[in-house]
């Protein structure tokens, strides 16, 4: 919790409350974006989150945005916040890499939606994070830049595919990035490096101008360092778009606002048989799940056990189809350039070629009966499942070998189920393992109820989300403070 | 754990679906494309296994 009377580091600014002070003319979005870029260049040689800075063209955004806001115009909740692209992601006249030699030559010609809709809102962009190539997989050393290091101990990967941006949220480079997940790599970033991460209902942000992985699953949204960074972000993010048929015209509320609703009155679904039991889950994650449900309970929501189908079954599909899927998009390169791939990725995507259409029909039947079950047998009667996110803390570069795939506890999520059905899920720090790493839980909640998501990580986050702990490297220096 | 025997057949039936789609697979990435494609082989036996199975949740 910031202290009014002390001296604040203009990154633990969240997104609304430097917001107000750029609204009342105490500080300046120049201010931010020089303390950003500077947070970028003390940290980012060890980290490697970021590909690309674009410092000049930084300044002059946030000029800009300062210019506006003095002559009356308010351009939204992310009006002069400084934020970053994962590298899938278009920015006209921007390289977007993949992270991949398939693509280091490739300069965006337009804006992505998404980007076109933070440039209008205001929003600073301060360069592309770094990312699985082709948000497949990694970590891997044979790409065009090094993979990301979690903040919180650089031996341990910040997990992926949105390496980049869980690794700049945490230390403290951007309040907000941008990113997508397919099968939750948006919401494995955020729970191992210990910030917030949204996935929003299939459809609800445009993914036009965004490096497809498996068209059906792939998703687009924030990680913020809290909650309120995430309301803002996506607040400008949502809504249909006439060029990506997959998104959907369906009203977009004010986030904000209903994130401060509290959690009275709601009931929340809690299903431990998917993670309680199974000796891969770490103890201090069941009891963060446990400690949330009884801040919910205090808080004057219900608590209601319920049963999902077999998790075997939904993580199968989602394997299958993501397998499918990715391998229609890379075919052709796969047959031309396959030593262009890093090696991870090419021995990741390839097995999908020998996806049957009947197991890939299978699968989608899989989706539709896992969808039904959860909403008439879960958000018929409930607003949330809180559920587990990851079931352990993050691997350490060293348990990967030089043959994808990897040993299951280097990568134990339980992100897929909620990519397969598209309902939004959020993951959310619940504090530290014993190892120091952090940890989280996912909130689940109906299609096209981001808010009650957005609303029940609130009431969870200032009991156990830590947002006063940052990694070590990205305490503040005595630069960057504002009296 | 599958035998020697069927991981060569396995193989074979992978080589059959690459080399109709005109895929050469490089001989030193060759051993993790077919745990891979173990893998979702599994995956899909699953799915036929529980093919049509009531779900309420």
């Amino acid at each position: 919790m910031l202290d009014a009377t002390a001296p604040t580091a203009l990154h633990e600014l969240s997104v609304p409350q430097a917001g107000a002070l750029l609204r009342a003319g105490e500080i300046t979005s120049e201010e931010l974006t020089r303390h950003a870029l500077a947070t970028i260049e003390r940290l980012d040689p060890v980290l490697h989150a970021f590909v690309r800075v674009t410092a000049e063209t930084a300044v002059l955004r946030a000029a800009q945005a300062d210019r506006d806001l003095r002559a009356g115009i308010d351009r939204g909740p992310m009006h002069g916040i400084p934020y970053a692209l994962k590298d899938i992601i278009d920015a006209e006249g921007m390289p977007t890499t993949n992270a991949s030699w398939l693509r280091v030559d490739h300069v965006a010609e337009r804006d992505s939606t998404v980007e076109a809709r933070l440039r209008a809102g205001g929003a600073v962009l301060l360069g592309k994070l770094t990312t699985y190539e082709f948000a497949v997989v990694g970590p891997s050393f044979d790409l065009p830049v090094p993979p990301a290091r979690n903040p919180w101990s650089n031996e341990h990967v910040p997990s992926g595919s949105s390496s980049g941006a869980g690794v700049a949220v945490a230390a403290g480079m951007v309040r907000v990035a941008v990113a997508s997940d397919t099968s939750g790599s948006i919401r494995g970033p955020a729970f191992h490096c210990g910030t917030v991460g949204l996935k929003p209902t299939y459809g609800r942000v445009s993914g036009r101008g965004a490096q497809p992985l498996s068209d059906s699953l792939d998703h687009f949204g924030p990680l913020g360092w809290t909650v309120g960074d995430t309301a803002a972000a996506l607040q400008v993010l949502a809504g249909f778009d006439p060029g990506d048929p997959r998104t959907v015209d369906v009203p977009v509320p004010d986030y904000a606002a209903e994130a401060a609703r509290g959690v009275a009155g709601l009931r929340v679904a809690h299903s431990p048989g998917w993670y309680a039991d199974d000796p891969a889950t770490l103890p201090e994650i069941v009891t963060g799940i446990e400690e949330a449900l009884g801040v919910l309970t205090g808080l004057g929501a219900t608590v209601e056990r319920v049963e999902l189908p077999d998790y075997d079954v939904v993580n199968a599909c989602g394997r299958v189809i993501f397998a499918a899927e990715a391998f229609a998009v890379h075919e052709r390169d796969l047959r031309e350039r396959p030593r262009s791939f890093g090696r991870y990725t090419y021995q990741r995507v390839l097995p999908g070629a020998g996806i049957g259409a009947s197991d890939l029909l299978r699968a989608y039947d899989v989706r539709r009966r896992f969808t039904r079950a959860l909403d008439s047998g879960v958000f018929d009667h409930c607003d949330v499942l809180v559920t587990a996110c990851g079931q352990t803390t993050a691997a350490r570069f060293a348990d990967f070998p030089r043959d994808w795939p990897p040993p299951r506890l280097a990568n134990d999520m339980q992100t897929i189920p909620f990519s397969v059905s598209g309902h939004p899920a959020l993951s959310l720090p619940t504090g530290f393992a014993r190892n120091g790493l952090p940890i989280g839980l996912q909130v689940v909640g109906r299609r096209f109820d981001e808010a009650t998501v957005l609303r029940v990580a609130a009431a969870i986050e200032p009991e156990l989300g830590r947002r006063d702990r940052r990694p070590p490297a990205a305490r503040p220096t005595e630069s960057g403070r504002r009296a | 754990m599958t035998t020697p025997e069927e991981d060569a057949d396995i193989e074979a039936e992978f080589d059959a679906v690459t080399s109709r789609l005109g895929i050469a697979v490089p001989a030193d990435l060759k051993d993790g494309v077919l745990r891979g494609y173990r893998g979702l082989r599994d995956m899909g036996a699953l799915l036929r296994e529980r093919d049509g199975e009531a779900w309420g949740a």
